[in-house]
């Protein structure tokens, strides 16, 4: 069977998001700093590290706001699947969620479009000031 | 042409007092002003103990105009919201009813448990709710009813009360606090408890609008009523055509509430209050996802957001937080979050977009 040939699309918001992306590590540990100072530090959040950035989940009154943060979403109609909250494939969610599932046994996933990438959620940690040095730490090792 | 402005900024003023402290209540107090103006009735499906009657209360304080509430019961006697027999008339031979301080006195009107009224009570209440006129033995007088809001904890399944539940136009199903919203629940009734109460009541301004009603222009909306008729039958969702032709009365009083006497594709969103099911209103909010993506409002923002979902509808109560949000950096992140996570800079609006930017000055002053 031949590959279908998919895009993104424009969509309507959810009423409600359950993460967000931060792209760049010196905006993403400033964000993460200012997050575990915060006298809301008690809101749980999740993070998944990313080699240039990093994944926050949780619920929407706790995700910070930084400039050019985008904002993510699980979809409804396939839960294993994470998508950007302004923009989806043009395909059925759910057929493409199993396609991904049969390539990707990470689960579950995001998926990013530009540039197109699939990051895996199911690493995640609590966001803790005690997970910040290691961070900083993974990405030093990285960079060498 | 448009309303006064005055009026409409009036009305808003009055449904955030009205609903301050409340956590997400704000569509009840918002329905309860468009059935006022569209001369209708709100019935309000919800479990026991979800601020039902103190938002009602408050909305009606706010409002101004003569008050009346009861709780009914099996064993109510129409005496009881009514009036007992008129004991000097008894006393010429006449048997009439003393109305002086009851329902048909009031101007808005609250009954909990509105189905446990016996046949005699909600027969008379037909008249007053549809015709405003109260009818009981010789006595018969007109009432100034603006709004009646029932309330129940479930839709009846009886259908001789399912025709009187068909009388409300206005259908709204609440449900407790969501989790996410708990902490501000319990900021919000805090601050109810300080909350001064002396607002002035102003009942002028819903006689002026709701006059404004009848001479709205509705060529624009009908064919759009027409296609979203059209969609809800095609989901399976068949309106009875007395709430199909009363729905233009809703749809009018949005526009009026908007400041304008024209309505447009920004009116129609009243239109899911009127599908008498949650599952309905469930179905019909995707099958007008189309007919619903300009709906808007100046005013009833809560109601419009609820019913579209989409978001246009969220444009004027995040202008209404951005100018209104205080000095700390969090709270500013709050709302930027909320317009980015809303809108892509695509969709951006240019009022909303003037607002961010001022948001990212104050951000900017208030980092250290």
């Amino acid at each position: 069977m031949s590959p279908t040939a998919w895009s993104w699309r424009p969509c309507l918001p959810p009423g409600r998001v359950g993460g967000a992306v931060i792209w760049g590590r010196e905006t993403a540990l400033g964000v993460l700093r200012r997050l575990c100072a915060s006298p809301e530090a008690g809101k749980p959040l999740r993070i998944c590290l990313l080699p240039t950035g990093v994944v926050l989940v949780g619920e929407s009154a706790a995700l910070p706001w930084v400039e050019d943060i985008a904002y993510v979403t699980q979809s409804p109609e396939a839960p294993n699947l994470w998508l950007p909250v302004h923009q989806q494939p043009d395909v059925p969610l759910d057929l493409l969620a199993r396609a991904l599932s049969q390539r990707h046994p990470r689960q579950p996933v995001l998926l990013w479009p530009d540039p197109t990438w699939v990051v895996p959620l199911d690493r995640s940690y609590p966001l803790s000031p005690e997970l910040l040095p290691s961070i900083e730490q993974v990405w030093h090792h990285e960079t060498r | 042409m448009v309303v006064d402005g005055e009026d409409v900024r009036g009305i808003r003023q009055r449904i955030r007092k009205a609903t301050a402290g409340f956590v997400g209540r704000e569509a009840l107090a918002e329905l309860m002003i468009l059935a006022a103006v569209a001369r209708e009735h709100v019935l309000v499906i919800g479990p026991p103990g979800t601020a039902k009657s103190s938002v009602v209360r408050n909305v009606a304080r706010c409002l101004g105009g003569r008050y009346f509430e009861y709780l009914l019961g099996r064993f109510t006697e129409p005496s009881e919201l009514f009036g007992p027999v008129d004991l000097q008339k008894l006393k010429e031979g006449r048997i009439e009813t003393n109305v002086s301080g009851m329902l048909p006195e009031a101007d808005i009107v609250f009954l909990d448990e509105v189905f446990l009224g016996s046949t005699a009570i909600l027969n008379t209440l037909l008249g007053v709710l549809n015709e405003r006129r109260f009818r009981r033995g010789r006595t018969e007088v007109w009432c100034p009813l603006k709004v009646c809001v029932g309330a129940a904890n479930s839709l009846p399944e009886d259908p001789a009360l399912a025709a009187f539940a068909d009388r409300f136009l206005l259908h709204l199903f609440i449900e407790p606090v969501a989790d996410h919203q708990l902490d501000d629940m319990l900021a919000g009734g805090w601050a109810l408890e300080t909350l001064p109460q002396d607002e002035a009541p102003q009942g002028e301004i819903l006689e002026r609008l709701s006059a404004r009603v009848a001479e709205v222009d509705m060529s624009a909306a009908r064919p759009l009523l027409v296609v979203a008729i059209r969609a809800l039958r095609q989901a399976g969702i068949a309106l009875s055509d007395r709430r199909i032709v009363r729905s233009q009365k809703l749809i009018a009083a949005a526009a009026v509430l908007r400041g304008h006497t024209q309505a447009s594709s920004a009116d129609l969103w009243p239109l899911l209050y009127a599908l008498p099911t949650e599952a309905w209103q469930q179905q019909g909010q995707d099958a007008l996802r189309a007919v619903l993506g300009e709906a808007f409002s100046t005013t009833l923002l809560g109601s419009v957001e609820q019913a579209s979902q989409q978001p246009l509808s969220r444009c004027q109560r995040l202008l209404e937080r951005a100018a209104e949000c205080g000095a700390s950096s969090s709270e500013v992140e709050s709302v930027l979050r909320e317009i980015d996570a809303n809108f892509s800079a695509a969709t951006l609006p240019v009022d909303l977009a003037e607002a961010r930017q001022s948001l990212l000055a104050r951000l900017t002053s208030l980092t250290p």
